[in-house]
């Protein structure tokens, strides 16, 4: 009864499915819901247990495990709505699960729906598991749904995965392999299994040789799966494939959706490099895209981006107002973009800010009469704006009127009002657009990295650090918690700011054209200045946005090095000891380090797909060179003495690179020839030579020494084009690419190099 | 030309020197293809279908060895003999083997010769070119030995005197698998004497049909002229045994050997002197194809006459149902044929 449940191969199951799901722990937060996960494996394990014991068919244990599952599963979570609720709860579920996924960064929070997903997945994949290696005890297969198991996790983190959880996991498949085997070998009565073991001839060929080929086949496979990843060039995930569940902005097929949820404590996953849109200007230095601006800061998270309510509707072509604050300014100039291949959901469009005037075709639009921002009542393809340039001689120095106005734009977060407010009056600055130039001069500095990962959270005076103070203390992260320090730095000087949210506009291609990317995805600070009105500047650093605005280069000319002093000494001396560069220069050589960089890139991914290319190419130019190399030596070995005989094994191998592989037992030569005729349906000519050849050879072989060399090379032409006449085109080429003698030369090869510890095994053991 | 065929009363060792004329033109294969194929057909035109069988038969004259005919009565096996005699205008003996069979009526007896006063040996019957040992099994394994040494040493040895034998020389005996009863089966070592060992078989039935019309009449072995003379025949095998066997084919026969040596099929493998009649009797047909060297369809075509009646099945019964014939063509499919010098 018991041995029928099968519990040791059980618990192996399940203590496989448990190790696969373990490196998810990196991408959801606490730890509650592994238990779950892990009770509902053994669960459904249990029930498979208990109806092998009844001897229920393979499929009735499989449906039983599935319906138990969802019962379950149902129980858990939708046991307040078995009703006519239930179909709407489960969407509602779902419809979670989806936004959880879509819209969370690194480590994503347990909803409900996403962990009820979780319960049906995990637990399903276990139920796979425990039918491939204990039902069907084939626990090689049951690799399978462990990987997917697996890739659940690996797919969606950004960085690379700790490579104890792959070790763990191959450990536990190797053991239930090797359980496996074990289990078969003890099925064997010992009578027969005497009976059945090789003498010693069998024995180096036959069974020990390969299941010690499969031992060490393992090793070598992890100790590549371990190598391989370490000295290869780490590619960008979305050059392979999309991971399950990947996404972070997507919505569906051809659609952007934007998420304007902000947080500054998470880690940005790498996102999509499908493209937004493309658009064309003759702008040297496009601004970016904005989505939208705005916004409210609390606990770490800008939430409350404005709506696309209250909104001033437009005509096309007709000129907007000026912005509220900007003062006319005879020297500020137009420029105008054109949009194609726009992928953004309506009512957002990605925009630059200021628009002058918009033309969106014949959909009705509209723009914020806060933020300027357009948007539509549908989607848009292409569009044409004009926007303008601010320029810096229209800033009004003064203080700033209706400052009740702005109380939003103003307003501190309390967890990090006192560390910001020290550190704005250190950076200090002249007036109000000084103060903020020197800001950005000072986040742009060489003290700061970016960087998508954040440095682990920071304790001072026994409390954490809020994600703001933890970003000034630590200086690493990206435009999120530089566009946020810049907002709370200004705010404390008294510059009402806020936060924009967009798209970098990228490197130009041929004829000005940029494609925005959604790995493109950038945050920055909006600034009210006096007869600027709202401004937009770049605090974060040049390697990912390029050079700052030029309005705020030009002002700091005569305001030479403002050196920051540094209050957080502690953190690292080295930041103490070289402050801020000079506001002069925004940071070294910005300008053309950026483009480089994105140069590089191009450039890398290029080498990416030529080494790929070359390396494929040499593949395939493997087997065809040693399957010569191998004719070649034939043809050494034996050309001297047997002239004849070398041809012929030449041919034999060129025939079985057609597909026509040497009679297994080698015969007499006439033999051979019967064997070649019934084989290579050959024309009359090709018979005629195969014929010649085998009388030839025969001559060679059995004949008395002393009679004239001969050669049966016309012969073997003349057979092997009768061979190749009566193929397809992809036999020839793969005879050609693939050749059979190519790849026995091959698997000889591979079966030496890991065949070693084997024969070394052998040999003690004899 | 051996004169103990010329020579009556023979004297002891007479004529063993004289092996052949120094003067006579040394025979080429197409000599020997042609001669065999003059003699395949003459036997032809008396036994009606049995090509191989005839085949066999000059195989083995022409390698100088001494075939056993294992059959049924009334399927030809002496008239086989007679014909291959008569062909080569050659003298045949015909012994009819019974249980009170001497050794002396087979090899001759010295006699006191009342005028000379001097014993003179009378040749027995197995002085002749073609002996035919008509169910050899029915004769004390004191009278088959004695023919036995006749056939192998080619010579009789009666009162410590040497008689030398007729060349060629072949003997042709006789069995009736069926009538076992009273009988003294050949022991191994004799059987082992015999080149080859064939079946007649019945003929096809159309054979048979055109056997009724032509030989109805007159007696067929009449109309049969002679296409060969026995110093031919001596010649000829004298040719087949310079035809060339590679290294690679002696080692094939070698390996074969050494199979059926090995096989656990088989209780009794083929021993050296049948590696030794294999590679003789392949010659010959080789010579016979025309072909002045050995390849190996030459051999696995004489396999089974060759070897079939030297083997003996192990008493396992497992093997029983595949037969002798079985087992040897398996050994043949699993033996490589060597390609060239090892």
């Amino acid at each position: 009864m018991i041995a029928r449940a099968r519990l040791s191969e059980t618990g192996l199951a399940v203590l496989g499915a448990v190790v696969a799901l373990w490196p998810l722990t990196t991408l959801l937060e606490g730890g509650g819901w592994l238990w779950g996960l892990i009770l509902m494996c053994a669960f459904v394990a249990l029930v498979g247990a208990a109806m092998r014991t009844v001897r229920a068919p393979a499929s009735a244990i499989l449906l039983v495990q599935v319906v138990a599952l969802l019962v379950v599963v149902a129980l858990l979570n939708l046991h307040d709505h078995l009703d006519t609720t239930f179909a709407s709860a489960i969407h509602d579920l779902v419809q979670e699960a989806n936004d959880t996924v879509r819209k969370s960064a690194v480590p994503a929070p347990v909803t409900p729906g996403l962990l009820m997903m979780l319960e049906l997945i995990v637990p399903g994949l276990m139920i796979g598991i425990d039918f491939l290696s204990v039902t069907s005890r084939q626990p090689a297969l049951a690799g399978v749904p462990m990987m997917v198991i697996y890739m659940l996790s690996t797919s969606n983190t950004g960085s690379a995965l700790n490579p104890f959880f792959f070790i763990a996991l191959a450990v536990v498949w190797l053991t239930m392999l090797a359980h496996g085997s074990g289990v078969l070998v003890r099925t064997w009565s010992s009578v027969r299994a005497r009976a059945l073991t090789p003498t010693l001839h069998e024995d180096q060929l036959g069974l020990t040789g390969l299941s010690s080929a499969a031992r060490t086949l393992g090793l070598v496979t992890i100790v590549l799966a371990l190598v391989v990843p370490v000295l290869l060039p780490h590619p960008d995930p979305h050059y392979f494939a999309k991971g399950l569940g990947r996404g972070g902005s997507g919505g569906g097929e051809g659609v952007v959706a934007f998420s304007t949820t902000v947080n500054l404590a998470k880690d940005l996953r790498k996102t999509d490099g499908s493209p937004v849109l493309t658009f064309r200007t003759t702008d040297l230095s496009p601004p970016p895209l904005r989505v939208t601006a705005g916004g409210r800061y609390s606990d770490g998270e800008w939430k409350d981006f404005p709506s696309s309510t209250g909104l001033v509707i437009s005509s096309d072509g007709k000129p907007l107002p000026l912005p509220e604050g900007e003062a006319k300014s005879d020297s500020a100039y137009v420029e105008t973009i054109k949009v194609t291949d726009n992928t953004m959901s309506a009512p957002n469009v990605p925009a630059p800010f200021p628009i002058a005037s918009g033309d969106f075709g014949q959909t009705r639009w509209g723009y914020s009469p806060t933020t300027q921002q357009p948007y539509v009542t549908q989607k848009v393809t292409s569009y044409e704006l004009d926007y303008r340039i601010p320029q810096k001689d229209a800033y009004k120095t003064g203080p700033l009127q209706d400052q009740q106005k702005f109380a939003g734009q103003l307003r501190l977060d309390p967890a990090s009002a006192s560390r910001v407010r020290d550190l704005a009056g250190r950076i200090g600055g002249s007036d109000a657009f000084d103060r903020a130039v020197r800001i950005q001069s000072y986040l742009r500095s060489d003290d700061f990295t970016y960087s998508l990962k954040l440095a682990p959270t920071q304790t001072r005076d026994g409390k954490k650090l809020d994600p703001l103070s933890n970003f000034l203390v630590t200086k690493q992260g990206y435009c999120t918690q530089f566009a946020t320090a810049m907002i709370m730095l200004a705010r404390a000087d008294g510059i009402p700011a806020r936060m924009a949210l967009g798209f970098l506009p990228g490197a130009p291609a041929a004829n000005d054209t940029y494609t925005v990317l959604q790995s493109s995805a950038h945050a920055w600070p909006e600034l009210y200045l006096r007869g600027l009105g709202w401004t937009r500047f770049e605090p974060t650093p040049g390697t990912r946005t390029g050079a700052a605005p030029t309005y705020t280069n030009e002002s700091t000319a005569g305001n030479g090095g403002g050196r920051v002093p540094n209050a957080e000494s502690s953190t690292s001396s080295s930041s103490s000891a070289a402050p801020a560069a000079p506001s002069t220069q925004p940071t070294k050589a910005v300008t053309p380090s950026g483009q480089g960089q994105r140069r590089t890139d191009w450039l890398g991914d290029l080498l990416v797909v030529l080494a790929v290319l070359a390396v494929g190419l040499l593949g395939a130019l493997v087997l065809p060179l040693l399957a010569r190399r191998q004719r070649q030596s034939i043809s050494a070995r034996l050309r001297e003495h047997r002239p004849v005989e070398a041809q012929w094994q030449v041919l034999q191998t060129r025939l079985g690179d057609l597909g026509i592989p040497p009679p297994e037992e080698e015969g007499s030569p006439r033999a051979t020839e019967r064997y070649y005729r019934s084989r290579a349906a050959l024309p009359p000519t090709g018979l005629e030579a195969l014929h010649s050849a085998v009388r030839t050879l025969e001559q060679e072989r059995y004949a008395a020494p002393g009679t004239a060399s001969a050669s049966i090379e016309q012969q073997s032409r003349k057979i092997l084009d009768g061979v190749r006449h009566q193929q397809s085109w992809p036999q020839r080429i793969g005879s050609t690419i693939l050749p059979a003698s190519g790849r026995a030369v091959f698997r000889r090869g591979v079966d030496r190099v890991i065949g070693w510890p084997a024969r070394l095994l052998g040999m003690r053991r004899r | 030309m051996s004169s103990t065929t010329d020579t009556d009363p023979v004297t002891p060792e007479a004529g063993a020197a004289t092996a052949h004329d120094p003067t006579e033109q040394p025979a080429t294969i197409e000599d020997v293809q042609r001669v065999a194929s003059d003699i395949h057909r003459a036997v032809s035109s008396v036994i009606e279908g049995k090509a191989e069988v005839i085949q066999t038969a000059v195989v083995v004259l022409l390698a100088g060895g001494h075939l056993l005919l294992e059959d049924v009565p009334g399927v030809g096996k002496t008239m086989l003999a007679k014909a291959l005699a008569r062909s080569i205008d050659s003298p045949m003996r015909r012994i009819q083997f019974t249980p009170d069979l001497l050794p002396s009526d087979v090899t001759g007896v010295s006699v006191f010769n009342q005028d000379s006063r001097t014993f003179e040996f009378r040749r027995g019957a197995i002085f002749a070119n073609i002996v035919v040992g008509d169910e050899i099994n029915r004769a004390s394994p004191k009278t088959q030995s004695a023919l036995l040494e006749c056939m192998e040493e080619g010579q009789v040895t009666v009162d410590g005197d040497t008689y030398r034998l007729a060349e060629p020389f072949m003997v042709m005996a006789t069995q009736n698998p069926i009538e076992m009863e009273g009988t003294y089966p050949l022991p191994e070592a004799q059987r082992d004497r015999f080149m080859a060992r064939i079946s007649m078989g019945y003929p096809t039935s159309a054979a048979e049909l055109e056997m009724l019309d032509v030989h109805g009449g007159v007696p067929p072995l009449d109309r049969l002229t002679p296409v060969a003379d026995g110093a031919t025949v001596q010649r000829m095998a004298r040719r087949v045994t310079e035809v060339h066997a590679s290294p690679a084919l002696r080692q094939y026969i070698v390996d074969i050997a050494g199979a059926t040596r090995a096989s656990s099929s088989l209780r009794l493998g083929a021993s050296p002197r049948a590696s030794l009649q294999l590679l003789r009797a392949a010659r010959a047909t080789a010579a016979l194809a025309g072909r002045d060297h050995v390849i190996p369809e030459d051999v696995q075509l004489l396999i089974e006459p060759v070897l079939a009646h030297r083997v003996i099945l192990s008493s396992d019964n497992q093997h029983l149902h595949r037969g002798v014939g079985g087992v040897l063509a398996e050994i043949v499919r699993r033996v490589a044929v060597p390609s060239g010098p090892r």
